[in-house]
């Protein structure tokens, strides 16, 4: 997060402080972004905790006692860790499995079985929510027509984990794969030049490498299970998890101090387990990427589990690509089960409601994107580059926002923004906001990547060349950090033309939000209609892609390369 | 390559630009609305209101209990100037909860009073009982009986074949639940509900959405209103209504207009408010739902008149005034009986 260490800081606080004096342009900067912070970050978040701990306007644990005490909130707390358990597991152990047979092991199509792993990535959170219906419900495609399976019921426990964990999988595969990359295969070529079966070999030198990796996989997927909120809320059945009864606390029963409450439970685990990746992982992670590619095909593993590896990526890959498939037959699709005329209704339908839905989301994202990627650059910058007093603090308000689950966000937001002077509930802006402070972690983290690239050095050589600082910033620094712009505005678009949980407690009939729609329709059996929205939503974001990449020849690694969380 | 950069980012921008416009152009003339009717049914309606008036409507589909709870907490800056259909319980919450605002007018005094709230708050655009829906090709599959009471939906046959929505997000489920109670008396309307629990796999939180579940098949019985049954009867799917025999509730699903809504809309929404009530946005109820509105339109084939059915006594104040406890309780009985 800083290059200086804490000792050195203080020492040098003085000194910073007058530094920063001196700078008044830069301290006029800085305290804005500090201003900005406090009010979009921590103050939320504060009245958040607030109305939960003094729900009658004074202090009472009452709201407390009550969600602690009341069997249908201690079913939905322990519901939600189980689900986040056996997701998270199961998601690490397809994603490493994933990871490993696309970087150790040969073979045709590697290009298409990444791409096919990107696109969970890149979609509507809930959409292989949407299609577990169409393939596993009871009129579904698999259960009832191919298998005649008669009463499969996919509400509920068992079908959450299956779609969250093929959505949430794809997370833990591209820090996986980014770290069994880096591990030299050298490694492994030594230890079994030293005599050790290949089984040895893996357990002993790729797996102790691995585990860092497969920590934060596995707490990465934790999180997202946790906190997610659209999976659920379609097929959660009899199943009640934290994030919908938050949701349903405040849009239900009016109880914003419940609402409140269940929310900064939600908050609790995220929140430390962001601290515990942050401060011990990272320490702990003894990945040292040393420039070289290893693209040398080795054999680590048998025969027989090179095909069996293959096969299950094959496998996984295949299921994904079912999914998607029958959400877009869906969308030409009458009546699914019952009536299979092919139809263009649904696109009607879909753009006469939702026309000016869809120009409202991605013109909210379009506007949102730039100014979400400069202001964390610019963060990224005052903080690899510049000291002044409480840069450590606001490096850390800017990515907290990450850990917080988009629920309490949402929530944070509607309570904290609905009165004047800070009445935004209902305008534009307090989705904008929500955008900027929600992703402006994506910002800083390629900020910095790219910061860490240029060297000062660079710089000055230029501008000792005679160069002046302008033609410097243009042909040296430009572009030099263009790359790592454009990557972070790719997923920073993404994002915000995804994004659920949160914006469904801000959208309004002025400003909507085409998942906030997709989820109504889906909710009121209107799936023909949701199926053809979503794939509407899709097709925007490939298009987005296609356009960023106009800008910059990028790989879709290197697009999500430098961006594994949330 | 310069050049073609140049002329990319320009178009790019010059579409951006044409968005923005639109959207903002687009927020003059109109009335922003929450709606509780069917998407489908609201879509017509509003669109054949456009077409009379020239204003244009924009909409969010929103559940009783949820446009309720939006719009308590947009309090103090409200977002829509109309609250359009949604079960009158909520309308009266809205009311209690000085969200909404009177508007005398002379639109609505054909109305009788029980349709209409006294003191010119809401009014009601039609009313519709509540019934069991079922499916009669799954019904046949399962072999199962035609349930005729209430008493009948709690036999275990029917475990895992009936579904209705959640009392806290939908007003369709809680005048289900107020409807228990008004037969069965406080006490043992619960146990009634806890033995119903057992045979109910999942609630949804759109009231409509269990009726159109067991019209495809996803679901065997649903309990919801039954001017959206006899529309799914008519659109040809395998789907029969039944009438509990101990009596039933209805909605009468009402308009209001939102206290200190966006200035500049303030009379274009007194226009769809008044509009409501009429002859013409009846037909449109008629066609699109099946509903009988208070106005003498003639009626879809099939439609049913709330005066052919066996009503209970219906205190919709009352029902209003008790929600918060009621959904609570109803709450605490159907999770902790998941638990054992």
């Amino acid at each position: 997060m800083t290059t200086l260490s804490f000792s050195n800081y203080f020492k040098n606080q003085k000194i910073t402080l007058k530094r920063l004096l001196n700078e008044p342009l830069q301290l006029i900067l800085v305290l804005s972004i500090i201003f900005c912070l406090g009010l979009f970050v921590l103050y939320p978040l504060y009245s958040t905790i607030k109305v939960s701990l003094m729900p009658n306007g004074h202090f009472d644990l009452i709201v407390y006692k009550t969600i602690l005490n009341q069997q249908r909130f201690k079913i939905a707390i322990s519901n939600s860790i189980l689900l986040g358990i056996v997701v998270a597991t199961l998601g690490t152990i397809i994603a490493f499995l994933f990871a490993y047979t696309l970087t150790r092991i040969q073979f045709p199509g590697k290009h298409f079985f990444k791409g096919m792993v990107i696109l969970p990535i890149i979609s509507p959170p809930f959409i292989f929510a949407l299609s577990a219906v169409l393939l596993l419900g009871r009129n579904g495609l698999l259960t009832q027509q191919l298998l005649g399976i008669e009463n499969f019921n996919i509400y509920g426990f068992k079908g959450l984990v299956i779609v969250q964990t093929l959505s949430m999988f794809p997370i833990g595969f591209l820090i996986l794969s980014g770290i069994l990359q880096a591990i030299d295969p050298d490694l492994e070529t030594c230890a079994m030049n030293l005599g050790a079966k290949r089984w040895k070999t893996f357990t002993t030198v790729t797996f102790p490498l691995a585990l860092p990796g497969l920590w934060a996989s596995w707490l990465l997927i934790f999180v997202q299970s946790l906190t997610d909120f659209g999976n659920p809320l379609i097929l959660g059945g009899d199943f009640p998890v934290l994030s919908v009864q938050t949701y349903l606390e405040f849009v239900g029963m009016g109880n914003l101090p419940r609402g409140a409450g269940l929310a900064v439970l939600l908050l609790v685990p995220t929140v430390s387990l962001f601290i515990l990746q942050r401060y011990i992982l990272r320490k702990k992670s003894f990945i040292t990427v040393t420039g070289k590619s290893t693209r040398r095909s080795i054999v680590s593993v048998s025969q027989l589990i090179h095909v069996l590896l293959i096969f299950f990526s094959i496998l996984i890959s295949a299921i994904i690509s079912i999914f998607y498939i029958s959400i877009f037959a869906g969308s030409f699709i009458k009546l699914w089960g019952i009536n299979w005329t092919l139809t263009f209704s649904h696109y009607i339908y879909a753009f006469d409601v939702g026309l000016q839905t869809i120009k409202d989301t991605v013109l909210l994202a379009t506007i949102a994107t730039p100014i979400t990627v400069i202001f964390g650059m610019v963060i990224a910058f005052l903080v690899v580059r510049k000291s002044f007093p409480g840069k450590n603090l606001m490096a850390i308000a800017a990515v907290l926002m990450f850990s917080i689950p988009g629920t309490a966000v949402g929530f944070g937001y509607m309570i904290s923004f609905n009165q004047e002077p800070l009445l935004l509930t209902g305008t534009m802006y307090i989705l904008l906001a929500c955008y900027v402070f929600r992703y402006v972690p994506i910002g800083i983290e390629s900020g910095m990547a790219a910061l860490s690239q240029v060297s000062k050095d660079i710089g000055e050589s230029s501008t000792n060349l005679g160069a002046s600082s302008a033609i410097t910033f243009r042909s040296i620094t430009l572009p030099l950090i263009t790359p790592s712009f454009i990557s972070a505005a790719t997923f920073t678009f993404v994002k915000c033309m995804t994004g659920l949980s949160a914006v469904i407690f801000l959208v309004s009939a002025s400003w909507k939000h085409m998942t906030t729609l997709i989820l109504a329709q889906t909710e009121n059996m209107l799936l023909g209609q949701a199926y053809a929205m979503s794939v509407v939503l899709t097709l925007i974001i490939l298009i987005s892609f296609a356009v960023f990449k106009n800008f910059m020849t990028l790989g879709q690694t290197s697009v999500f390369g430098g961006i594994s969380h949330d | 390559m310069r050049l073609k950069h140049t002329i990319f980012f320009i178009t790019l921008s010059l579409v951006f630009l044409l968005l923005m416009f639109d959207s903002v152009l687009a927020r003059s003339k109109r009335v922003t609305a929450y709606t509780s009717l069917h998407e489908p049914v609201a879509r017509a309606v509003f669109n054949q209101f456009e077409k009379e008036s020239g204003l244009k409507v924009f909409f969010v589909r929103l559940s009783t209990g949820e446009a309720v709870s939006k719009l308590d907490a947009e309090r103090l800056n409200p977002q829509v100037s109309i609250w359009f259909g949604g079960v009158g319980i909520g309308h009266i919450r809205a009311k209690n909860k000085g969200l909404s605002v009177a508007n005398p007018t002379t639109a609505t005094k054909h109305l009788e009073p029980k349709y209409k709230d006294k003191d010119h708050h809401w009014a009601g655009i039609y009313a519709a009982p509540l019934v069991f829906e079922y499916n009669t090709i799954m019904l046949k599959r399962y072999a199962l009986p035609i349930p005729v009471s209430w008493r009948d939906l709690t036999k275990s046959e029917y475990k895992g074949h009936i579904q209705m929505a959640n009392p806290g997000f939908s007003g369709t489920a809680y005048n289900i639940l107020t409807t228990i109670v008004e037969i069965f008396g406080e006490t043992s309307a619960f146990k009634y509900i806890q033995a119903l629990n057992r045979n109910i796999p999942m609630y949804s939180r759109s009231g409509s959405a269990p009726g159109k579940r067991a019209a495809i098949g996803e679901v065997t019985i649903a309990i919801g209103y039954a001017h959206d049954a006899v529309k799914f009867i008519s659109d040809g799917f395998p789907l029969a209504i039944q009438f509990p025999a101990e009596g039933t509730g209805y909605e009468i699903a009402a308009v209001s207009l939102i206290k200190n809504g966006p200035k500049d809309e303030t009379e274009n929404a007194k226009k769809l408010y008044n509009w409501a009530f009429g002859k013409s946005a009846a037909k449109v109820y008629v066609s699109q739902s099946f509903a009988v509105p208070f106005v003498n339109v003639p009626l879809a084939k099939g439609a049913i008149p709330i005066s052919e059915v066996k009503t209970v006594e219906q205190d919709d104040e009352w029902a209003a005034k008790n929600r918060s406890r009621l959904v609570e309780k109803w709450h605490n009985v159907v999770t902790s009986s998941q638990s054992e």
